[in-house]
């Protein structure tokens, strides 16, 4: 392979990252800052899409709005179940929350993936790109996933800005360091963690709308996404919002040049297999912090 | 969650339970000539869950782990079956086959496996249970990718129903035997209290490793037998989601680390299923979902 050739990969490898990177933010969230461990994740990502494409396909011109509509929705939605689904449950538990939690979201996930595959009878959702591809000197940059990686840089900034100096980010990471005083200061558990959750809901939501038009979205593939997505905020560490970047650019960047002399079929094996490796070989990474009421 | 341990071993309480266990057997092997193949393929299926999550309780009822990996033997063992028999394999060799695969696994996969405990735990067997969905569409020139493998047509349907409740009955009897005996007692005691249990010099690794085994091999047959019966084995179904949690919620209904409890569990969800299939169609794993939620609900609840 010369030399041309491996910058194009790379280049394609940290463009992938890009989409990579913003699946799994919304779950570093939820799951690294928090510790609520949501594998509903994939389902609403997939379920944003489409919807998003259902809306781009019934309103041509309404794409920009589509795309701030849409993750809106799906964070009130994602409240919602929160409300509805965990939130009982949070403030029941006694102790890790983790496995209700593991539960709960693993049984949404499947009733909106079979719920996406009913309503839209099961076909696949696509939308063509809107950008151009970007010629640079040899190389090819799609204009689609130059744009996500661009969008990515300045969420993953946002929100990590957002985290560390703002009040509302400042309650959330008090919540997760110490529940018991951060509740006995008066920061409501449930309240937070429902915003959080409706936040990474909503960014899961605008995951999808940049998914679907990358790749071809199928129902079924929310639950593979998910673990994709935890083991990028598993290598990434827990508690940070741009190191998800640096582990999305990572995996992208690996499965892509993995992907070149073996094939595409081996890059969700790939990713499981890596992820499997990783927890067995640290099982305390993944889950350095607890999420609970603090009583007993 | 409490496991409850039977110790009734003296003669005169097993005896007429052996008997009318006979007694349902002998009834069970007429069946298919008396009300035909409804019957017999219905029976057949719950025969299957009652073994699956019994098989499923030696990991998640009576060691107490949660467990979603329980397909992967299922379907490791379809795939075995099904390939033994594309080369001209009798059917009990076959399984044989399929349970000699399933052995090995289960032993090499327990020990990483075992490193890690709760919800970890129950992501990694998650996770094994995708990677085998996906390897078998990978290597595809073995396995048939993603068309998977068809069979001729079942030859003896009679003798697979014969299997499937022979192999039922005796895991109903292997798994109260089980609840019994030393080995279940040491893995009713790692769930009470791990640290405690290795401290009274329970070889905790060897143990969890073997309950893995004595849940594998059952599995793999049932897939086997599965794959014999529908004649085809397809990576989506043989690794499918719902045979993990099938026997996960069969399990978890009523009462884990029983012998009865798994076994009435999956009486009364296959039945419900088998319902609300004539009505519903296709909306099972939306099924499992709900049931899943309520019972992440309710474990929130126990201390």
């Amino acid at each position: 392979m010369d030399f041309s050739s491996f910058i194009q990969l790379l280049l394609s490898g940290l463009l992938l990252g890009g989409i990579y990177a913003m699946v799994a933010v919304g779950l570093a969230l939820c799951f690294g800052v928090l510790g609520l461990l949501n594998l509903a994740h994939g389902a609403f990502l997939v379920l944003a899409a489409f919807t998003y494409q259902a809306i781009h396909g019934l309103w041509p011109a309404g794409t920009l709005i589509g795309v701030i509509i849409v993750p809106l929705l799906f964070a009130a939605f994602g409240w919602l179940a929160f409300r509805f689904l965990l939130q009982s449950a949070l403030k029941r538990s006694s102790e890790d929350f983790l496995i209700p939690a593991l539960l709960i979201t693993l049984g949404l996930a499947f009733i909106l993936e079979e719920g996406t595959s009913t309503v839209w009878n099961r076909s696949m959702a696509g939308i063509v790109s809107q950008f151009a591809t970007i010629q640079w000197r040899q190389f090819y940059l799609p204009g689609n996933r130059l744009f996500v990686l661009a969008l990515m840089l300045a969420i993953s900034a946002a929100l990590q800005l957002w985290l560390s100096y703002t009040d509302s980010g400042r309650r959330l990471r008090a919540l997760s360091q110490e529940p018991t005083g951060a509740t006995l200061m008066g920061i409501s558990l449930a309240r937070v963690t429902g915003i959080t959750f409706a936040m990474a809901t909503g960014l899961a939501a605008m995951a999808g709308l940049f998914y679907v038009t990358l790749f071809t979205v199928s129902p079924h593939i929310g639950l593979p996404l998910t673990l994709k997505a935890l083991f990028i905020v598993a290598i990434s560490g827990s508690g940070s919002l741009t190191r998800p970047l640096a582990g999305g650019l990572a995996l992208g960047t690996l499965e892509t040049m993995l992907a070149a002399p073996f094939g595409a079929n081996w890059s969700n094996a790939l990713s499981i297999g890596l992820l499997l490796i990783f927890l067995c070989w640290r099982p305390k990474g993944l889950f350095v912090r607890k999420l609970n009421t603090g009583s007993s | 969650m409490r496991i409850s341990v039977s110790t009734a071993r003296r003669p005169k309480q097993v005896f007429p339970l052996l008997v009318s266990l006979l007694v349902l057997t002998a009834f069970l092997f007429l069946v298919p000539s008396f009300w035909g193949d409804y019957a017999r393929i219905l029976l057949f299926s719950i025969l299957l869950y009652v073994t699956m999550a019994l098989s499923y309780d030696v990991v998640g009822g009576l060691l107490g782990y949660l467990y979603l990996g329980h397909g992967l033997f299922f379907g490791l063992g379809a795939y075995a079956t099904a390939m033994a028999l594309k080369h001209g394999q009798p059917l009990s060799l076959a399984l044989l086959l399929a349970a000699f695969v399933a052995l090995p696994a289960a032993a090499l996969l327990g020990l990483p496996l075992f490193r890690l405990r709760g919800a970890v735990f129950a992501l990694a067997t998650l996770g094994l249970l995708l990677l085998g969905s996906q390897m078998a569409r990978n290597l595809s020139w073995w396995t048939g990718g993603a068309a998977g493998l068809s069979l001729p047509p079942n030859p003896s349907p009679f003798l697979t129903y014969s299997l499937s409740l022979t192999l039922t009955l005796a895991m109903i009897i292997f798994h109260w035997l089980l609840c019994g005996s030393r080995l279940g007692l040491k893995l009713g005691a790692i769930q009470e209290d791990e640290g405690m249990a290795e401290s009274v010099g329970i070889d905790s690794g060897k143990v969890k490793r073997l309950a893995l085994i004595f849940s594998a091999v059952p599995a793999a047959l049932a897939g086997g037998l599965h794959a014999r019966e529908i004649s085809f084995v397809i990576p989506s179904e043989a690794f499918g989601l719902e045979n993990s949690l099938a026997p996960l919620l069969m399990c978890l209904l009523f009462k884990p680390g029983t012998t009865w409890g798994p076994l009435l569990g999956a009486l009364v969800l296959s039945a419900a299923q088998e319902f609300i299939w004539t009505t519903i169609p296709s909306f099972r794993l939306s099924l499992y979902g709900v049931l899943l939620i309520f019972l992440g609900m309710q474990r929130a609840k126990r201390p």
